[in-house]
């Protein structure tokens, strides 16, 4: 009578042995004693580690695909249905059992007799091997791994410095609204505030990076399980999993000069840039200045004809440069980031439910539209939320309206939502916005 | 009659020349995998006979393939790598894909000279990819074909990636052959 419960304890430390040895295996390509794989009819092996299973049949076993290759579900449930399950488009195959899922592994044969493929390496695994991996597909019919979180989504938020209080509530506001109605497939966004210098954690489901470069802010370590959502683009190398939303300065110049032709309908000869090396227009109708230097446009306005256009990028940086631009008696455009007049329908639709703080609209507005973008990430992967997966669904945005700011555009090759700059006209009074229009910029 | 034809003849041969060097194989800036810059056309492909396919470091599934494939390739190629046959892997990630990470993709598969790994500016390798025909909008998309170029006689072949890496030596000989 005391032996069965003894046989029993033992039994379930053997099979959790079996388990583990096949976790090793499916997951990391280890623990097998021959750790080749042979590809195809070449003799030459390659490294079990570079093809371990869920490489191809991703980490819960369900399949993957990808360069036009097809991996199948392989979790046991789905391998041993009592009943034929169609395999490649024009075939049925029966039942796996212990001796065909042996023979497909080290033969490459399916339980049909046929061939499962050129990419299905053949694995030399001994009978033990074997049977632990089926263990270890076994558990993963148990286990749910479809996603980590369970009822709260925890996002990690880096404020700016400065605005930090103001953009707190702003963020608070936006997905305190979502979580009233229901959070995203029935789990609640939980965000976490970072210290300063503080990483994003691995234990994030995502994270809003929303410190603005250029203000003494230090760049964080690179974040490979998290996607980061952005506001500019930092100075550091782009990594795999940071989206950023806009343009930083760069691309203002760049926006300034094609409003200038299209909007203006200037020719280049009219367009005197102003800077080091630049070349010098005889009568320029239109002075562009790429920095923040008041005295030193002074100056070269000083030496040209009262009254020409003056177009400027660094205003919004530069109160001096705000001031002469007031005392200029032509008409001035300046670039900037995304501004609250692009945002009214986003901020009108948050105001009716919650009153946003008054101060430090526009870096308000640029965490919201980073919000609703990260929003729009989690309801598109859809119940089964997996971080690293996060990074590929942002890819998959064609075009995101945010209602806060001009609409985004990912893919797998551009981490960069709009690129381009908002051109403002300041009014007569100069004290007023006359006009603005979001001015596109192409990329290179 | 003669003379019209020899004409048409030399018009054609300079469309040919002209299109490989400076249309069909853009001379895109690259870098390799030890982050050197170079010229796509001029520097791995002019004169030569050469292999490319196209893959990512951090693809899971038909890289991985690609990647055993050419490994097996540049040992049935011995000699004649990098004497007169290039094999080139293109990253169609570039923004991830910076050199360091391909060198330590082409150590995995033991990759010598006369094998390159190249990545880029996003913009010149999307235009590479679109004039090789493997430009894809989404990086799992992306094709395992390899694309052999036989840059003197301007022969373009493309063949599956992932069947046989014999299959592939033998078309490169055949592309040598004919030089």
């Amino acid at each position: 009578m005391r032996l069965a419960p003894l046989l029993l304890l033992l039994g379930l430390g053997l099979k959790a042995s079996a388990g583990e040895l096949g976790e090793a295996i499916y997951q990391r390509g280890e623990g097998a004693k021959i750790a080749e794989v042979q590809i195809g009819d070449s003799p030459a092996g390659a490294p079990l580690e570079l093809f371990a299973c869920q490489g191809c049949h991703g980490d819960d076993g369900r399949g993957l695909a990808e360069g036009g290759v097809v991996a199948p579900e392989i979790r046991w449930s789905y391998l041993s249905k009592p009943y034929a399950v169609r395999s490649g488009p024009f075939r049925l195959r029966p039942a796996y059992d212990e001796k065909l899922f042996a023979r497909a592994l080290r033969e490459g044969i399916d339980s049909a007799g046929a061939s499962v493929g050129v990419a299905m390496p053949r694995y030399r695994l001994d009978d033990a091997e074997i049977a632990g991996l089926l263990a270890y597909l076994r558990q993963l019919d148990q286990f749910d791994q479809t996603s980590p979180f369970g009822a709260e989504i925890p996002i990690g938020v880096r404020l700016p410095e400065g605005q930090g209080p103001e953009v707190r509530a702003a963020l608070e506001a936006y997905f305190d609204s979502i979580n009233r109605h229901g959070g995203i497939f029935e789990r609640q966004i939980r965000l976490r505030f970072l210290e300063p210098g503080e990483p994003f954690s691995s234990g994030l489901a995502a994270g809003l990076d929303l410190a603005i470069p250029g203000s003494g802010v230090t760049p964080l370590p690179p974040a490979d399980a998290v996607p980061v959502i952005a506001l500019f683009p930092a100075a550091a190398e782009p990594e795999a999993t940071r989206f950023t939303l806009y343009s930083g300065p760069q691309d203002r110049a760049a926006a300034l000069l094609l409003f200038a032709r299209r909007t203006l309908g200037l020719e280049a000869t009219n367009i005197a840039i102003l800077g080091e090396g630049r070349p010098r227009i005889a009568s320029p109708r239109v002075v562009l200045y790429d920095g923040h230097d008041a005295a030193f446009l002074r100056q070269n306005l000083d030496s040209l004809p009262a009254g020409l256009i003056l177009l400027l990028t660094g205003w919004l940086e530069s109160p001096p440069l705000m001031d002469l631009a007031r005392s200029h008696t032509g008409p001035v455009y300046v670039a900037t980031p995304p501004t609250p007049h692009q945002g009214k329908a986003g901020l009108a639709r948050l105001e009716s439910e919650k009153r946003l703080p008054a101060g430090q609209r526009m870096v308000q507005l640029w965490a919201l539209a980073a919000a609703r973008a990260l929003e729009a990430a989690l309801e598109k992967a859809g119940r089964d939320l997996r971080p690293p997966e996060l990074g590929g669904v942002l890819e998959g945005f064609s075009r995101l309206e945010t209602g806060f700011g001009p609409d985004l555009r990912f893919s797998a090759a551009r981490h960069l939502g709009a690129r381009g700059s908002v051109v403002l006209r300041l009014g007569e009074d100069r004290a007023s916005i006359a006009d603005w229009q979001w001015i596109e910029v192409a990329d290179e | 009659m003669l003379v019209v034809l020899l004409l048409l003849l030399l018009a054609a041969s300079a469309f040919a020349k002209d299109k490989a060097e400076a249309g069909s194989i853009p001379d895109v800036q690259l870098l390799d995998q030890q982050g050197r810059p170079l010229r796509f056309y001029r520097d791995l492909v002019a004169g030569r006979v050469v292999a490319i396919q196209f893959i990512f470091t951090t693809c899971r599934l038909s890289c991985p393939l690609l990647g055993v494939q050419f490994r097996k390739l540049q040992d049935l190629l011995g000699a004649k790598l990098g004497q007169g046959v290039e094999l080139i892997s293109i990253s169609v990630d570039p923004l991830v894909d910076r050199p360091e990470r391909l060198a330590a993709w082409a150590q995995k598969f033991s990759a010598r000279p006369g094998w390159s790994q190249v990545t880029g500016d996003r913009s010149e390798i999307e235009n590479l990819l679109k004039a090789l025909g493997a430009y894809t909008a989404d990086k799992t998309a992306h094709t395992s074909f390899v694309l052999l170029i036989d840059a003197k006689n301007q022969n373009w072949k493309r063949l599956d990636g992932l069947s046989s890496a014999e299959a592939i030596a033998a078309e490169i000989d055949i592309l040598l052959a004919g030089k």
